[in-house]
């Protein structure tokens, strides 16, 4: 067997005084080979990145464990060893492409700096190597790149960039944390089938690619470990982690995704109670014991399952860290089923024509630029209904809730709620009675209360504008109903987590009576333990009340699981609407249809379908064409002439676009890759 | 969900001293030593009639022939013969009295224009910035001189003049501190509920930008000691007799090279406060967070 190119054992991490945050991590990877490594935040999968590069920052030190690459001790290396070692033999690609290129220097300057380039290692042309290597992530016209600066490349082409450094410096160990997270999905399909076809082609390159998403990890990594607590719980090869999970917490994981094929939509997902423990909570026994199933007391929250140990009926490889590794059983089906909704019939909310856009001012009166948010947007909201809104960043969604709610107007337009025209009427000029009426749940849970206000005050604030008296008794009933403990009313944000924090902010929505509720992308900043949990919470009160929801997302798997209704935008423009069975069925849009292929399963033999690609720069905007026509791949010659045609079929479900209905039932053949 | 239990640290309802941050505080040292000087001068101010060993403006003939420390005045006297320990405790007094009606005046009236104009923005954002700029734009020597030789040195025109120097500073750091927080979620919420502007800034917003302010405050105190005692140098200070530590140095400089304590122990009074002040500002901004 030839050396592995790296080799953590019993790694540990602490940062300051605290409590360790890596409790002993083992891992290998042989040359050639993709290690995904997942966890949820706070289980320490980043540290590990960082800790193999000896990049811990101020106050983190390795307490134990060692690490070697290719070779190498890490832990033991000089200053100067080490700046051998980074940008030559290892190379990271962090999360924020935007911060990670200087905005003040060309493409092309800043990959020439790249340090096996700087000091001629690269050959008599170093440009012919730069050219070459952006050939390698994908850029049809390099030439053009190098001349471009950072500013003027979106999200996918920075991230390209920064892998194609990373490339540059040939390393034997490629490190990714998250290189992905924060892109639109079909831009991260597009990266992580990059990384697969870089791995592929690399001869030898090892590669750790750190992720929360389970999808992702399943298209790109050979092997996979499951980290928790800081410690990995599960490794084996993609097929045996995600197709035959042996640890708990794997499985309650995989169970809970909103995409599990064994959960049929509008039933209720599979929920992972409590949440995710800080190193210094840690209690003795195994890690994941307060939150597991299949937790046996007197063992599970005794004994530390030390060591990994193989998992039955697996092949060779696959281990877990799991006291009932033998007869652990498979997670339990939720007991509850969904609530009956009254779905009574009538309208909420009638949206009709809704114009709103923006235009970016320069100093002294310029315009600069307009950005259209909303154009002839209609759709209605039916009285108990679940209507998801979904589109890439900047369709637009978020502005069509935010004039819902009153924190925007439209340019143009109406939106009829309670018999009156809210478009444009902002929520300081609204009755009170409306503004009881539609409430919203934002997305990030550390901004949505403010830190300097106890949960019960926030509460008994927004019971009093929802009209009633905001008695101790009704914020406790309120705290009661979100599920959060008693005692939580006297605790300030900071002092919750996450999914708490959110749990507030429903509660508070919740406070009037709530005719709809606006709820924009409500977990998508959560742990993917903890999301299902919100869902089902808004869910089961959304029951109770009879409210409706506008809900704002870019997760295909949760809109198709909750929602009756969705219209998908695309650049302020309804391209498509209808029941979720309509849009998630056929015909669908081109546009759609590229969404839908860029959902990818935690399932290693799912092929993802490739789209047939266009050339951007082929086709260019204009005001009435069709805005999805510079990327579509379906471009027919009448796309750049006229405008497309609103199809509605007898059903309700409307698609706009020139292709015909018929011509839409056939997808396009998948362009399998090997 | 019960993780989260214990990781409240101050008990659900403390008292006010607690809430503000004094038990943190105090864990600092440089905290700790500039509230320490501070309660020292203040105390010393209020109690100035029964500590002062003399009478601040009684003059001691027999001692102006030789103003060095002696027996009956322990740090000397000034060139005039009155005690300068006593005149350097009736000193803290103006200090104590001036210092902090004039920097609350700055910070009320800054507060309120970098709020409003934080949160209006627009028209009410441009004249209220134009204005502070053309306030800091003008050389504020310049503007105190005309303003105190044109209404005479008093207690109020000093409060104006130092009002007017610091309020645009003041102003500038809570208008950027409210557009941080003005499109956060919660205040996107409180908007959304239909609360009332008066009501967003005060209690949504002012909470969440306390701590710059806080330490900004402190900063400023110490400059404004600076300025006032520069004030009385140029003479633009609290008429005579009144015994003002900026006045002092200005009595003492000309006797610098024979009797140098009569105008350094005053200058040492003013330092000290200073160095307190920022001591203090070290200390919050050591604490925030």
């Amino acid at each position: 067997m030839t050396r592995p190119v790296l080799e953590i054992a019993g790694l540990r991490v602490a940062y300051g005084d605290g409590a360790d945050v890596l409790r002993g991590v083992d891992l290998t990877i042989a040359p050639g080979e993709t290690y995904g490594l997942v966890g949820e935040s706070g289980s320490g999968k980043s540290t590990v990145a960082y800790a193999v590069q000896r990049y811990l920052g101020g106050g983190g030190r390795i307490t134990g464990g060692r690490i070697l690459v290719d070779g190498t001790d890490i832990g033991s290396a000089s200053e100067a060893g080490l700046r051998q070692l980074r940008g030559r033999r290892m190379a990271m690609v962090h999360q924020n492409p935007a911060t990670a290129l200087n905005p003040a220097m060309r493409i092309g300057r800043q990959l020439a700096e790249t340090p096996r380039l700087r000091s001629g290692e690269g050959g008599a042309d170093p440009t012919a190597a730069i050219l070459d290597v952006l050939r390698r992530v994908r850029f049809q016209y390099p030439e053009q790149i190098l001349r471009r600066w950072p500013h003027q490349l979106s999200g996918g082409q920075l991230q390209r960039v920064v892998i194609a450094m990373a490339l540059l410096a040939r390393p034997a160990l490629l490190l990714l944390d998250e290189p992905t997270t924060g892109l639109d999905a079909t831009v991260e399909g597009e990266v992580a089938s990059l990384v697969r076809e870089i791995a592929d082609q690399s001869g030898g390159m090892a590669i750790l690619y750190i992720s929360h998403n389970l999808g992702l990890i399943a298209r790109v990594a050979d092997r996979i470990g499951v980290m928790y607590a800081g410690q990995i719980v599960e490794e084996g090869t993609a097929r045996q982690v995600l197709k035959a999970p042996a640890h708990p917490y794997t499985r309650a994981l995989l169970a809970s995704l909103p995409g599990n094929p064994l959960i049929p939509p509008g039933q209720r997902l599979r929920t992972i109670p409590g949440l995710v423990p800080r190193p210094e909570d840690l209690a003795p026994g195994c890690a994941f014991a307060p939150r597991c199933y299949a937790m046996q007391p007197g063992l599970c929250d005794r004994l530390m399952p030390l060591d990994m140990s193989a998992a039955p009926g697996s092949g060779r490889g696959h281990v877990a860290r799991c006291l009932r590794l033998g007869d652990a059983p498979q997670p339990p089906a939720e007991a509850a089923t969904v609530m009956p909704r009254r779905r009574a019939g009538g309208r909420v909310v009638d949206v009709v024509d809704l114009c709103r856009s923006f235009t970016a001012r320069r100093a002294f009166g310029g315009r600069a630029g307009r950005v259209v948010a909303a154009d002839r947007v209609s759709f209605a909201i039916g009285k108990g209904d679940i209507l998801s809104l979904v589109g890439e960043s900047g369709s637009g969604k978020s502005t069509i809730a935010r004039i819902l709610t009153g924190l925007d107007i439209a340019d143009s337009g109406t939106a009829m709620a309670l018999g009156t025209d809210i478009a444009h009427r902002p929520a300081e000029t609204r009755t009170k009675e409306l503004i009881a009426a539609i409430r919203i749940v934002f997305q990030n849970p550390d901004n949505t209360l403010n830190p300097a206000h106890r949960v019960g005050r926030i509460l008994r604030r927004a019971l009093r504008r929802g009209g009633r008296a905001g008695s101790a008794e009704e914020v406790a009933a309120l705290v009661e109903a979100v599920r959060l403990p008693a005692d939580a009313a006297d605790r300030r944000p900071g002092a919750l987590s996450g999914g708490q924090k959110q749990r507030v902010a429903i509660a508070r929505a919740f406070a009037g009576r709530a005719d709809l509720i606006i709820a924009d992308e409500p977990v998508s900043a959560l742990d993917v333990s903890v999301q299902a949990a919100i869902v089902e919470l808004l869910r089961d009160i959304q029951a109770q009340h009879g409210s409706a929801i506008l809900f704002v997302s870019h997760d295909l798997e949760l809109v198709r699981h909750i929602s009756d209704r969705v219209v998908v935008l695309y650049r302020g423009t309804v391209v498509e609407q209808g029941s979720t069975a309509q849009v998630f069925g056929l015909p669908r849009h081109p546009y759609t249809e590229m969404l839908l292929a860029a959902v990818h399963p935690p399932d290693p033999d799912h092929v993802a379908p490739e789209l047939p690609a266009c050339n951007e720069s082929a086709a260019t905007e204009a005001p009435g064409l069709c805005p999805f026509l510079p990327r579509c791949h379906r471009r027919l010659p009448l796309c750049a002439a006229t405008p497309p045609p609103e199809r509605v079929s007898a059903e309700g479900h409307a698609i706009r676009c020139h292709h015909a209905p018929a011509d839409l039932m056939q997808l396009l053949p998948t362009v399998t890759k090997g | 969900m019960t993780a989260g239990a214990d990781r409240t640290t101050t008990p659900a309802r403390a008292g006010f001293l607690v809430r503000l941050r004094g038990s943190r505080l105090l864990r600092s040292r440089s905290a700790t030593v500039g509230l320490a000087i501070l309660v020292f001068w203040l105390v010393v101010a209020i109690g100035a009639p029964w500590i002062a060993p003399y009478d601040p403006t009684a003059i001691d003939f027999a001692a102006s022939a030789d103003p060095s420390p002696s027996a009956a005045h322990w740090l000397g006297t000034d060139a005039i013969g009155r005690d300068l320990l006593s005149r350097i405790i009736f000193g803290a007094r103006t200090t104590f009295l001036v210092i902090p009606l004039s920097v609350f005046s700055a910070f009320l009236v800054g507060a309120i224009a970098g709020l409003a104009g934080g949160w209006y923005g627009g028209w009410t954002d441009t004249i209220l910035a134009r204005a502070g700029d053309v306030m800091l734009a003008f050389p504020a020597l310049v503007l105190y001189i005309i303003l105190i030789t044109t209404f005479g040195p008093s207690l109020w025109n000093i409060v104006i003049a130092v009002t007017l120097t610091y309020a645009p500073g003041v102003a500038r750091l809570m208008r950027g501190q409210v557009l941080a927080v003005k499109g956060l979620e919660y205040v996107l919420a409180a908007r959304a509920a239909g609360e009332s502007p008066i009501y967003i800034m005060a209690a949504e917003i002012l909470p969440n930008v306390g701590t710059p302010l806080i330490v900004d405050l402190c900063l400023r105190t110490g400059y404004a000691v600076i300025l006032v005692g520069t004030l009385g140098f140029l003479g633009l200070g609290l008429p005579p007799p009144t015994p003002d530590w900026g006045g002092m140095v200005v009595e003492g400089v000309n006797l610098m090279t024979i009797y140098p304590h009569i105008a350094l122990l005053p200058a040492a009074a003013v330092t000290s406060v200073v160095v307190a002040c920022n001591l203090l500002a070290d200390g919050f901004r050591e604490t925030a967070r």
